[in-house]
């Protein structure tokens, strides 16, 4: 095998690949990426069992052929050559020559026989979704995942599929997002799939602006090919839990808030939370949202914002952490904050198809 | 007798009992929560069930269940440890639960402008129920054998003796009620016990007992290959099908997965899954749940969770009795004499002590069922041999690295970080007490002088006479090269090691008393 490739270009893909690299594998090969050079240029790939990655780059191919080479290792020499264009020529004991400008390496790598390969899409539904609805939407939810390993169902984002909608679900038991996309697809298609964290994080950096995504889905498998790029991971086994069980009822008052303003009141207040409660006061009077945050250890903190409400005075405590975290990933200048009262779950909204559940935290007085 | 409004959370509480508790328990819940978020979180829950010291608290739905847990699980617990003495835990159960379908309906009514269409059909899994033929003893035979069941192996051909009376007695229990009383069911002893012998022996009265389930034996290193498999293949459903969907997995040798953590993950998982489904699980290991090496926290808090049990070493009497009946099921021409010679001589290790049968066998034969005490001597001599077999200062250094995560050629090197000191110092003084080597000796091996060691002893004790974390490292770390280092005059220190605690002249001395009190401590 033998190719010659701008070094930029490799260099971005190596990086792109190199997410799903895990540093501690079991099996060595899993710390290589598997290179295969064709007419098409090369594409690289790697996998850590769960989640696997490939990208397409282009390559002036003199000799076609496959290999596998240490993937941190070969991206930290193509980071620092000097030269902008790179040749590498692989021999058949899988030891490949690395040369740009003045530089010379010689790595050793591994058989591609060896490199596990990745399931097959054949019988799969397959369907394709706008790229920036998608990068959006996930933006919107997959802050609430659980990292929770023993509730391994919540370790992913909920794709429901049906009725028109993709509606997307994450929660970790104490707040849940939501959002709702149109979605249109051919009859039969409804499902609902749950994808894990890892693989929701390397869609995120894969998602741009434009163009669309193709979506492919086994029982087992789910398989995403946008741009240059082809992200398979497995699914997370089991069924998510109902979540409309925990959506409050109608609400009583809908509080409107800016959120930039909100958000920076909450960001000051929390600088002085005290660690072992970790919890904000929102109280809600005539016109006037009083943050408070007070601890003998600490010291004292407060934020007043006008806002319209004329309902019976409410105080209820947040962590501080669950509501800066759509605020900070919604785009909005207005969002909603919908209440019953002072131990119902209070719900973030905007006006688009989304929505936050908060659960209040208990005042120990 | 205890007062009139607790109860004893160690057997199941009758349906006025648990009634009566969780009426207590919810107006206390409703005094610290408030009467408006105890009938939004609990306002339709009850207790279902109390028993093993685990209280079961029904909820509307799973979601439901999540958020109790994730949101109250401190306050329930704090009510629920009020009136129910012992209680270990508690769980959510929402299998009666009306409110589980998965609805495409939106969410958003507000953006909907179309009809919500109706929910559509419940994904989740029944069992299926199977007919009821019974199978003859042939088909039995058959399936037992694709479960990956030894015939050999029954609890027929078990001999249960004081060593074993309470691990037979766990495995009976698991085989009549599974899924419930010893969840999980997990035995440890060293090798040739019989460990594996029980785990077949649960698999085929399982099967008798209920001949159309689903049984499966397998060794963790099979595991882990089969999980490879899976994956290269890309046949990890098959994988998931064949390991999650037992009624009663049996899993040897599992202190292989030590330190190797995907297979560990997906071994977790496989528990999880089948504790889930309220199936039997079945552990064998060569040492205890906390003693396998990088055994990652999770899994062993879930593997000591049910019921732990030791098979021992067995005792002349019972030895005897094992190879007694070996004889008479292989047809050997030995005498009880023999015998009785043979359990003298050999160590109480049940896979070398029937080695030693068959070889006494063949060559008493030869001799027309004659032999003397020489003779058997001479025929056992190399199963005696490693009885004395002296632990190695290499070996301990290497022990005690693997335990810091220090590097042998970094103990011996001259770096002094925390780390490296600690177990330098902790090789230093455990060469000290388990071998005989001289101080110069110990000191050499480590490229030191002899005051280097004469301190790190003094350190050491003084050390782990306040830090109770170093005399639980030093003493798991005794056992451990108690263990490695081979049966060293068993015989002696059994009858000694019943007095003696940890004076720390016979490792192995003092590792049995240890697991003693430990197995008396599981029961």
């Amino acid at each position: 095998m033998k190719f010659q490739i701008e070094r930029d270009v490799f260099q971005d893909a190596l990086t792109q690949v190199q997410h799903v690299v895990g540093s501690k594998t079991t099996l060595p090969i899993l710390s290589n990426v598997l290179i295969q050079a064709d007419d098409e240029g090369l594409k690289l790939s790697t996998t850590n069992l769960d989640v696997a990655m490939a990208v397409r780059v282009p390559a002036s191919v003199e000799e076609h052929g496959k290999t596998t080479l240490p993937a941190r290792r070969l991206g930290t020499i193509v980071r620092e050559l000097a030269g902008t264009e790179v040749q590498i020529s692989v021999d058949e004991s899988n030891t490949a020559s690395v040369k740009s400008g003045p530089s010379f390496f010689k790595i050793l790598g591994l058989s591609e026989t060896e490199f596990p390969k990745i399931g097959e899409f054949e019988e799969a539904r397959e369907f394709t979704v706008d790229q920036r609805m998608l990068k959006d939407a996930l933006r919107k939810t997959a802050y609430a995942i659980s990292t929770d390993e023993t509730r391994y169902v919540l370790n992913g984002v909920n794709f429901v599929i049906g009725d028109g909608n993709l509606t997307l679900v994450a929660t970790d038991g104490r707040r849940l997002a939501m959002v709702e996309q149109n979605l249109e697809l051919p009859d039969g298609n409804d499902t609902a799939v749950i994808i894990p964290t890892k693989a929701v994080m390397e869609l995120q950096r894969l998602l741009t602006d434009e163009g669309e995504m193709k979506v492919q889905l086994t029982a087992s498998q789910a398989a995403f090919t946008l741009n240059n790029s082809f992200l398979v991971t497995k699914l997370i086994e089991g069924n998510y839990p109902n979540y409309r069980q925990v959506i409050p009822g109608e609400a009583k008052y809908r509080i409107p808030l800016e959120r930039e303003v909100l958000h920076n009141a909450v960001k000051r207040v929390a600088i002085l939370v005290n660690e072992k409660t970790n919890s904000i006061k929102f109280t809600f009077a005539d016109s006037l949202l009083t943050i408070s945050t007070n601890s003998p250890e600490v010291g004292e903190a407060k934020e007043s914002l006008d806002i319209k409400y004329d309902g019976p005075e409410m105080s209820l405590a947040f962590n501080p952490e669950f509501v800066m975290a759509p605020l900070r990933n919604l785009d909005q200048d207005e969002v909603y904050l919908d209440l019953i009262d002072e131990s119902s779950p209070g719900v973030i909204k905007i006006d688009e198809p989304f929505l936050y559940v908060i659960m209040p935290m208990r005042v120990t007085s | 007798m205890l007062p009139n409004n607790q109860f004893p959370s160690d057997q199941p509480l009758g349906q006025g009992q648990l009634n009566k508790v969780w009426d207590l328990v919810s107006g206390d819940l409703r005094a610290v929560l408030g009467d408006a978020t105890f009938d939004l979180w609990f306002g339709q829950s009850g207790l279902v069930n109390v028993d093993e010291n685990h209280a079961v608290i029904s909820s509307p739905g799973s979601m439901w269940a999540i958020w109790i847990e994730e949101n109250f699980r401190d306050v329930l617990k704090e009510q629920l440890d009020k009136y129910l003495i012992d209680l270990k835990g508690f769980s959510l159960d929402y299998s009666q639960s009306k409110d589980e379908q998965a609805s495409t309906e939106s969410a958003f009514p507000e953006f909907e402008n179309q009809d919500p269409a109706p929910p559509i059909e419940s994904s989740r899994r029944r069992k299926r129920k199977v007919e009821k033929r019974p199978l003859s003893e042939e088909e039995i035979l058959e399936k037992g054998k694709k479960c990956g069941l030894n015939e050999a192996y029954t609890f027929e051909s078990f001999v249960v003796g004081p060593n074993s009376q309470l691990a037979a007695a766990a495995s009976h229990a698991a085989v009549e009620s599974p899924g419930t009383k010893y969840q999980p069911l997990f035995f440890h002893s060293q090798s040739g016990m019989g460990k594996t012998h029980l785990l077949h022996a649960i698999g085929w009265a399982f099967l008798r007992l209920r001949p159309h389930s689903k049984v499966l034996y397998v060794g963790a290193e099979k595991f882990a290959n089969e999980y490879i498999d899976g994956i290269r293949n890309s046949g990890e459903v098959a994988f998931r099908t064949k390991f999650r969907e037992v009624d009663l997995l049996l899993i040897d040798d599992v202190q292989f997965l030590g330190g190797k953590s995907g297979f560990q993950r997906e071994f977790f998982h496989t528990f999880n899954s089948i504790i889930d489904q309220r199936n039997q699980i079945v552990i064998a290991s060569d040492c205890l749940a906390s003693e396998i090496s990088h055994l990652e926290e999770r899994l062993v808090s879930r593997l000591q969770w049910g019921m732990t049990v030791q098979v021992e070493v067995p005792d002349g009497a019972t030895s005897e009795a094992i190879l007694r009946k070996k004889r008479d099921d292989m047809n050997l021409e030995v005498t009880d004499d023999i015998i009785t010679k043979i359990v003298r001589r050999v160590c109480r290790n049940v896979r070398q002590l029937e080695g030693a049968l068959i070889r006494t066998a063949m060559v008493a034969s030869l001799n027309e069922g004659v032999l003397t005490e020489d003779q058997l001597d001479d025929l056992l001599a190399d199963m005696v041999g490693d009885n004395t077999k002296m632990l190695g200062l290499e070996e301990i250094k290497r022990t005690v690295g693997e335990y810091f995560g220090v590097d042998v050629t970094e103990m011996e090197s001259k770096r002094r970080t925390n780390k490296i000191t600690e177990a330098r110092q902790v090789a230093m003084y455990l060469s000290r007490e388990l071998t005989t080597h001289s101080l110069k000796e110990v000191a050499g091996s480590f490229a030191k002088d002899h005051a280097s060691v004469v301190y790190a002893v003094k350190a050491t004790k003084e050390k782990s006479s306040k830090s109770e974390s170093l005399r639980n490292a030093i003493e798991l770390l005794r056992r451990r090269m108690a263990r490695d280092g081979g049966v060293r005059d068993r015989q002696n220190s059994i009858s000694r090691s019943r007095h003696s605690l940890t004076n720390g002249v016979s490792d192995s001395g003092s590792r049995i008393d240890l697991e003693n009190s430990d197995a008396e401590r599981d029961f």
